[in-house]
């Protein structure tokens, strides 16, 4: 067989010669091509679902937390904290299990308290598409992690045409009652066919929401941040090279279900990338640096700063690159493989307080220069077997090394002596750690038949500790109260001797699809996953307060168990109307189950989302007009982790209703968000110590009551 | 209430600050690996590779206006609305997943009712009495004796074939129609580009998606004596962006 090979100039130019000569005989090739369909090129993993620009510009409307608009794909719920920082879960692991890429970056936490998580350095009114991997993620999609993967794109280079000038954007602003929220957005790009500047900006600010019913203000829930940045884009023959640098600033974001508020965060971006796609493979590179100071105090629902407060201060650098080659080598064989480095450096140091015999006379070091590098590495092999199978194999190796300076506590007096000898016993310890990770996957998938697919994955994957689990060391009540992103104020100590942790994963998915007049889709997806070594606590005492009296809280060290998930994951879409303008009329379900166990004390896994399930009715009339009504309905939560203490919740069903209208690149939106203004309890919400110090009582965080919402927008 | 915390305290803690050193090595560095990637922006529209290869390819362009035969159209057969898919894009799953029936099956009377349904089901290549605009020529002269609908269904299978083999995107929108000819075993020749996208990165991953995709599946025997030419519309992030 012999193949004209596209990528020799060479080849092609004799080749045109023969074919010149014999030109006269082209016109009758010509009236013989047959044109075949159109072949849709979608840049999304596969088996990724994605949540495209339309809905998130919907969704922005009604909640500026990106972690928010992802909670509707099932299996996928979130941690509740700040209003734009809740904390993704998927499948029953947890935000630091699963991966989680900006613009193909991870970004690390800046935070003992992860309040500045990488989805709060995006905007739902800004971001482009997100794409979730519920099931067994590939080795190429990034190690260091046991769960899905989450991938945000923001700003995506665009380019004019051949010798035009391509001027786009859009701007855009809501209004949400509960909160007084407000916000806006825009984004313009100006390119032409080679170079390409996008700016990007948004604003978003909210004050303290109302729950539903009779919940009144959960306190601790309101914020402030903005984000922007530009992007340069630059097509060449050699490639797609993009330069994007920003900057976020979050002056307050409150935090009902932590001891502390954001009081600052400000972080700072740049990155390279080169993309270029070549007869031969492609090859993709980026190299990213990211700067963030964070800093902690008490907003005004904690008591404020009046007093000192209690400043909490954090620095971080990351810096890294990752390469990604990808070569066809036949028509059936893809290899891929891949390397990646990433340094992450943090300082967390909090100041001593004016006149505080706890907080004081020194500065309590937390976390002293401590550095985590991983260098990933791997290989994966894509193989089409035939038109409807095809296997994806991977191993994958990460080599971790963490390390740490000598830290202190605020002073040596008789209310610092638990701290005083933690230190002590930290400081003496070796502290150096290395670990080298081996992980791999398997899938395949197969299209049994027309309008039946089938797709079965395995992974084992590995996952370090990160530096907070393995270095918090204070032992103080206070001290060991700060350490921890479960909502539960429970104290966290880290333990040195923990080890990586190592999940089994099987996923299946099963995807019905047919219908003519009315197009139907169902997908039945069951999984399981068994961690070995899977992080999780211990209880080490009963805390007390400044008065000695039991507070409530207890404290819990970092250890290595074991546990195990297992769930199903439906989803379903039927259309029932479809009019010539392009119109349709569509009914959307979901449902999620699934059980976390700790194997390791034979008890319930801490903030397993309850059976959840949603029901949407939506309309396009292809004229303008859309509109949609949802339904989503929550069981009630009594799986708990008795040993954080953690609440039980009762079920709830919400409505939202909402309607939109589009006119010459116009658009205005106007919806409710719990329609009924239910009263509910957040099922991972944590407990609202923000409410605490004004009512003395410790209920889980109630969710938001009804909202009306407005928003507007202009693309042009 | 001031709500930013006081800034002396982030100077009045004993200097315990992070070095200098260390803060900026990192920056520097980055910053080091960018200025090549920039400097490699400079230099590269030296490299005219692509040009080159994509007059090379030019040369035997096919125009469509010299077709004596009605050609089939690429710009009739894109819907002009956004292609939309049949399962909701909210949380749709990606386009490979096979809710979109394909195109064998796909039926005539609803390519026939709605034109801008999702091209897959439109494209049916099938069915000689479907009123779709798309996509199989009337049969030239030259092949009246072989059945068309052997030729349709082999379209269709290459089509399949090429369709499960397309490379992913890089989220940057546009379209081009590749030619290209299939011999009797399977192997592919004078792959080219009929209509360019206008990015010659998108052109280099449309020419990809056929020449990787070879071989073919053989034609079957009753094609044998016909000259097996095919255009192929590569349509990049129609669906996805915005």
């Amino acid at each position: 067989m012999t193949m004209f090979d596209a990528r020799r100039p060479v080849a092609a130019l004799r080749l045109a010669l023969i074919c010149g000569a014999t030109l006269p005989a082209l016109p009758a090739m010509a009236q013989d091509a047959t044109a075949l369909p159109p072949v849709e090129i979608g840049s999304d993993p596969a088996s990724a679902q994605t949540v495209d620009r339309d809905t998130l510009a919907r969704d922005s409307a009604t909640s500026s937390d990106t972690a928010e608009t992802i909670t509707r794909i099932p299996g996928v719920s979130a941690y509740g904290a700040g209003g734009v920082s809740s904390l993704p879960t998927i499948r029953g692991l947890d935000n630091g299990r699963v991966s989680i890429l900006v613009d193909g970056v991870k970004i690390d936490e800046v935070c003992p308290n992860n309040m500045n998580p990488p989805l709060s350095y995006t905007d739902p009114q800004t971001v482009e598409s997100i794409s979730v991997l519920t099931g067994v993620t590939p080795v190429s999609m990034g190690g260091d992690t046991i769960g899905g993967a989450i991938s945000v794109n923001t700003a995506d280079p665009k380019f004019a045409g051949p010798e035009a000038t391509l001027v786009t954007g859009r701007v855009s602003a809501f209004y949400r009652s509960n909160g007084d929220a407000f916000g806006g957005a825009a984004n313009v790009t100006v390119a032409t066919d080679s170079l390409s500047l996008t700016y990007d900006g948004s604003y978003t600010q909210s004050d303290n929401y109302d729950g539903g019913g009779d919940a009144g203000v959960v306190r601790s829930t309101e914020y402030a941040k903005t984000d922007h940045s530009l992007t340069l884009g630059a097509l060449t023959g050699a490639g797609l090279f993009t330069l994007r640098g920003g900057i976020q600033r979050a002056p307050y974001e409150g935090f009902p279900n932590q001891h502390m508020d954001m009081t600052d965060n400000q972080s700072w971006f740049l990155n390279g990338r080169y993309q270029g796609y070549f007869g031969w493979g492609d090859v993709d590179f980026t190299a990213h640096y990211r700067d963030t100071d964070h800093e902690m105090n008490f907003l005004a629902d904690k008591g404020g700063i009046a007093d000192g407060g209690m400043p909490m201060l954090g620095e971080g650098h990351t810096a890294g690159y990752r390469l990604a080659v990808s070569i066809p080598v036949s028509s059936r064989d893809t290899v891929r493989f891949g390397s990646e480095l990433h340094h992450q450096w943090l300082n967390e140091w909090w100041p001593p307080v004016a006149g505080s015999m706890m907080m004081g006379p020194n500065t309590f070091i937390n976390i002293n220069a401590a550095n985590r590098d991983r260098l990933g590495t791997y290989a994966e092999w894509e193989a089409q077997w035939s038109d409807t199978v095809k296997t994806t194999i991977g191993i994958r190796n990460d080599q971790v090394w963490m390390n740490t300076g000598d830290v202190a506590p605020y002073g040596t007096g008789m209310m610092q002596m638990a701290d005083v000898a933690a230190a002590a016993a930290f400081n003496a310890a070796d502290r150096d750690r290395h670990d080298s990770n081996w992980s791999g996957s398997a899938m395949l998938d197969w299209e049994a038949a027309q309008g039946v697919a089938f797709e079965l994955g395995y992974a084992h994957k590995v996952r370090s500790p990160n530096l907070y689990e393995r270095y918090s060391w204070g032992r103080g009540a206070m001290a060991s109260q700060m350490i921890g992103w479960f909502g539960d104020g429970n104290g966290y100590v880290g333990n040195l001797n923990l080890t990586s942790e190592s999940a089994d994963t099987v996923s299946a998915a099963v995807t019905f699809s047919g219908g003519v007049e009315t197009p139907w889709s169902l997908r039945i997806s069951p999984w399981y996953t068994h961690v070995d070594d899977y992080i999780d606590v211990v209880k080490i005492a009963d805390l007390t307060d400044m008065m000695g009296m039991p507070s409530g809280f207890v404290q819990l060290q970092f250890t290595n168990g074991e546990a195990r998930f297992y769930g199903v994951d439906l989803s379903g879409a039927v259309e029932l109307l479809r009019n010539d303008a392009g119109g349709h009329l569509r009914v959307e379900a979901a449902a999620s189950w699934l059980q976390g166990d700790n194997l390791a004390d034979d008890a319930p896994l801490y903030h397993q989302m309850p059976f959840n399930a949603s029901l949407g009715l939506h309309y396009m009339s292809g004229t303008g007009f859309d509109g949609h009504v949802e339904i989503e309905g929550v069981a009630d939560k009594t799986r708990v982790d008795a040993t954080r203490n953690e609440p039980q919740t009762d079920g709830y069903v919400l409505a939202n209703i909402g309607a939109g209208y589009t006119i010459s690149g116009f658009r205005i939106g106007v919806d409710v968000s719990n329609l009924f203004d239910k009263e509910y309890a957040l099922p991972l919400g944590g407990v609202s110590l923000g409410d605490r110090r004004a009512t003395g009582v410790l209920r889980p965080v109630p969710g938001r009551g009804r909202s009306f919402n407005v928003s507007l927008s202009k693309s042009f | 209430m001031s709500r930013s915390a006081n800034p002396s305290d982030r100077s009045g803690s004993g200097g315990y600050r992070p070095s200098g050193r260390e803060r900026w090595a990192g920056a520097g560095s980055a910053t080091a690996i960018l200025a090549l990637l920039a400097s490699l922006v400079m230099l590269a529209p030296a490299v005219t590779a692509p040009q080159a290869e994509q007059q090379a390819l030019r040369l035997f362009d096919l125009p469509p206006e010299e077709s004596a035969v009605p050609e089939p159209e690429p710009k009739a057969a894109q819907p002009a609305a956004q292609p939309r898919k049949p399962v909701p894009p909210r949380t749709s799953t990606a386009p490979s997943t096979p809710a979109a029936p394909s195109p064998l099956q796909s039926p005539a009377r609803q390519a026939a009712s709605s034109p801008s349904a999702a091209p897959p089901q439109l494209a049916a290549p099938s069915l000689p009495e479907q009123a779709s605009p798309q996509p199989i020529a009337p049969s030239a002269p030259v092949r009246t004796r072989e059945p068309a609908n052997v030729r349709d269904s082999y379209a269709s299978a290459l089509w399949s074939h090429i369709n499960t083999r397309r490379p992913r995107g890089v989220r940057i929108r546009g379209e081009a129609v590749i030619a290209f000819t299939v011999d009797r075993g399977g192997a592919v020749h004078d792959v080219s580009l009929d209509r360019s996208s206008g990015n010659p990165l998108l052109d280099r991953l449309a020419l990809r998606t056929v020449t990787r995709a070879a071989p073919m599946p053989a034609p079957p025997a009753a094609l044998a004596g016909s000259a097996l030419r095919f255009t192929i519309t590569v349509s990049f992030d129609q669906t996805t962006n915005r």
